[in-house]
C-alpha cells in the first residue's frame, strides 16, 4: 500500500504489449469506481522483483498456473485482457473487503 | 546564430536518443500534460532508449565473435532470428540515421489512422497499438529502404512509414475475423509481427482438421513445459542449446580459444545467461519508451477513429487457449530444428539460429488459431510448418538487409513472408529507375 492507493501489477509473458493494454483499460476503470491505484506491469520472468510491492495481481490465464499463490497474496487471472470493465470489477471485490480505504 | 543551427542540426539531432526525446517532448506538450510530467516521462523515455541502444549493442557483441570464429571455421554465417537480434542488428546498422526511426512511426501511424478513417472505401479497420513491435518495425523498414534503395534521406523515411502503415492497416485488419472467432468477441485484433500468418493459418487449419477432432485443452501436457513461458529462463535455455550445436564445428579446443581459456561448457552456459541478461535491460528500455506511446495512441484512436478495431500484442490471444499455445510452441520449435538440419545438410552457407520471440510468439498464437479451427492435428501441422516457413523466409530476408556485421533478423512469420516480398518488388519497381542497390 501506499497511503491509501493500492498496487496493481499486471504480468504477461514479455511485460510489454499484453500487460499494458491490460493496465490502461484498467486504470481507466478503476478511476471510474473511484479507487485509488498505483499499476506498473512486467514479464513472468521478471515478476518476482515486483512481488512484494503488488497488493494485487492480474495475470493472463495461461501464466497462472506457474506461480505458487503465498498466503495474503491476490491473484486475478485474466483471459481477455481488453475487458478492462471486467477486470477493474474483480478488483473492486478484492478492494471492498480487503483495502476499503482505497475507495474514495 | 549559424554556430546555433550548425550545433542543433549537427550534433543535437544527429544523436538518436536526443531527437526522439524531443519528439516525445513535443508530444507531451501538445497533450499539455503539465511540467512535472513532461520533464520526467521525456527523460524517462530517453533513458529507455539508452538502454535499448545499450542491451542491444551487448547483445550483438555477445554474438559476433561466435559467429566469426564459426564462420571461419567452416564458411557457415550464423543469424539469430529473433524480434530482439532485428532490433539490436538494424540500430546498429542505422547508426546516426537511428532516431529517423521516430519519423517512419509517426508517418506510419498516420498512414493508418487515414485509411481507417476512410474505411468506406478501403475496408480498413485495424489501428495498430503495439509500440514494442511498431518501433521494431520502423526501424526495420527504414534500414531495408536505406540498403535497398539509392533514394534522398527525406524520401527514404516517407517510403518507409507508408509502407509500414500499410501493412499495419492491411495485416491487423486481414487478421480481425479470426481474432474475433478465437477470442469470442474480444473486441480487439493483433497488432505484433505474424497477424498475416494468422489469417492465413486460420484459413488452412479447417482443412488440416481430420475425422476425429482432439481439442488441444483436452489433453494433459507435461508439468515441465511450463518452463517455457518464463521469458528470463526460455531466453537463457534457448540461446546455451541453439549456440551450443552451433559451436559444434569449433571442437573444444576452438570454444575455449573463444573463450580465451574459461571452460568451455561455462562459457556456453553464461553466454545463454548473458544473452538473457541483455534480453531484460533490453525489454526494460522498450518497457519505459513505450508505454506512454502506447496509451497516448491508444488516446488518439479513440478521439479520431473510435469505431476501429483496436490492434494489440499477439500475447492476449494465449490466454484463450494455454494448452494450444504449448503445443504449438513446441510444433514450431520442431518444424525450425527440422529446417536447420535441411540447411546444414544441403551445405548452405547460413544457419539460422532460432529465438525465444519467433518460436513462443509465432507459434504459440498460430497454435491457439489452429487448435480452434482444426484441433490438435491442424496445431502440429500448421505450427511445423510456421517454423519451416519462419526459417527459410529468414533466410531470404537475410539476402536483403546486407549487413556490415551479422546478427540477424526477425523471423516472424510476416517478415520472414510479405515483407522480403514486398520488398523484392520495390527491387523490380526501383531497377526500373535505376535506384536499387
Amino acid at each position: 500500500m501506499d497511503g491509501n492507493k493500492i498496487n496493481v501489477l499486471f504480468v504477461c509473458g514479455m511485460g510489454m504489449g499484453t500487460s499494458t493494454m491490460a493496465e490502461l483499460g484498467v486504470k481507466n476503470n478503476l478511476g471510474k469506481l473511484k479507487i485509488a491505484a498505483n499499476v506498473q506491469h512486467t514479464s513472468l520472468g521478471q515478476m518476482e522483483s515486483l512481488r512484494d510491492w503488488a497488493d494485487i495481481i492480474v495475470i493472463l490465464k495461461n501464466l497462472f498456473s506457474e506461480i505458487t499463490v503465498k498466503e495474503g497474496e491476490f491473484i486475478i487471472p485474466v483471459v481477455n485482457v481488453m475487458d478492462g470493465k471486467g477486470i477493474a470489477a474483480e478488483i473492486e471485490k478484492i478492494v471492498d473487503v480487503h483495502f476499503p480505504q482505497a475507495k474514495g | 546564430m549559424n554556430s546555433v543551427i550548425s550545433f542543433l542540426v549537427n550534433d543535437f539531432l544527429t544523436t538518436p536518443t536526443l531527437l526522439i526525446g524531443l519528439l516525445i517532448l513535443l508530444g507531451y506538450i501538445l497533450q499539455k500534460a503539465g511540467p512535472v510530467k513532461t520533464v520526467t516521462g521525456t527523460i524517462s523515455a530517453m533513458v529507455g532508449l539508452q538502454l535499448i541502444i545499450f542491451g542491444g549493442n551487448q547483445f550483438s557483441s555477445v554474438f559476433k565473435p561466435i559467429t566469426t570464429a564459426v564462420c571461419d571455421a567452416t564458411g557457415i554465417q550464423g543469424y539469430i532470428m529473433d524480434s530482439y537480434a532485428m532490433k539490436a542488428a538494424s540500430q546498429e546498422a542505422l547508426g546516426d540515421a537511428f532516431g529517423w526511426m521516430a519519423y517512419v512511426f509517426l508517418i506510419a501511424f498516420a498512414v493508418n489512422l487515414l485509411l481507417v478513417l476512410f474505411g468506406k472505401y478501403t475496408k480498413m479497420k485495424g489501428i495498430f497499438l503495439t509500440g514494442n513491435a511498431g518501433t521494431a518495425h520502423s526501424q526495420a523498414m527504414l534500414w531495408l529502404i536505406m540498403a535497398n534503395f539509392a533514394l534522398p534521406s527525406v524520401a527514404t523515411i516517407i517510403i518507409s512509414g507508408i509502407l509500414v502503415g500499410i501493412y499495419w492497416a492491411v495485416s491487423t485488419t486481414l487478421a480481425a475475423g479470426v481474432v474475433d472467432e478465437v477470442t469470442d468477441g474480444g473486441g480487439f485484433t493483433v497488432g505484433h509481427n505474424q497477424q498475416i500468418g494468422i489469417w492465413f493459418f486460420g484459413r488452412l487449419a479447417p482443412k488440416l482438421a481430420g475425422k476425429k477432432r482432439i481439442d488441444c485443452e483436452d489433453m494433459k501436457l507435461p508439468g515441465w513445459l511450463a518452463i517455457f513461458n518464463n521469458n528470463v529462463a526460455s531466453v537463457a535455455i534457448l540461446m546455451f542449446v541453439f549456440v551450443g550445436l552451433f559451436c559444434i564445428p569449433l571442437g573444444i579446443s576452438g570454444i575455449e580459444e573463444l573463450s580465451g581459456g574459461t571452460h568451455w561448457l561455462v562459457y556456453l552456459i553464461m553466454v545463454g545467461i548473458q544473452f538473457s541478461m541483455y534480453m531484460v535491460i533490453l525489454l526494460q528500455g522498450v518497457r519505459m519508451l513505450c508505454s506512454e506511446l502506447t496509451a497516448s495512441f491508444q488516446g488518439i484512436q479513440q478521439k479520431i477513429v473510435p469505431d476501429a478495431i483496436p490492434a494489440i500484442d499477439v500475447a492476449a490471444l494465449l490466454p484463450f487457449s494455454p494448452n494450444a499455445a504449448t503445443f504449438g510452441f513446441l510444433f514450431c520449435t520442431l518444424g525450425t530444428v527440422f529446417s536447420m538440419a535441411i540447411l546444414l545438410v544441403t551445405g548452405s552457407s547460413m544457419m539460422m539460429l532460432p529465438g525465444f520471440t519467433p518460436l513462443f510468439f509465432s507459434g504459440g498464437p498460430i497454435g491457439v488459431v489452429a487448435n480452434k479451427k482444426g484441433g490438435l492435428r491442424a496445431v502440429i501441422i500448421c505450427c511445423f510448418l510456421l517454423g519451416v516457413i519462419q526459417t527459410f523466409g529468414t533466410c531470404w530476408a537475410i539476402t536483403q538487409v546486407h549487413y556490415a556485421a551479422a546478427t540477424g533478423w526477425s523471423g516472424m512469420f510476416d517478415l520472414s513472408t510479405v515483407w522480403p516480398a514486398v520488398i523484392q518488388i520495390l527491387r523490380w519497381i526501383g531497377n526500373l529507375f535505376g535506384i536499387t542497390i
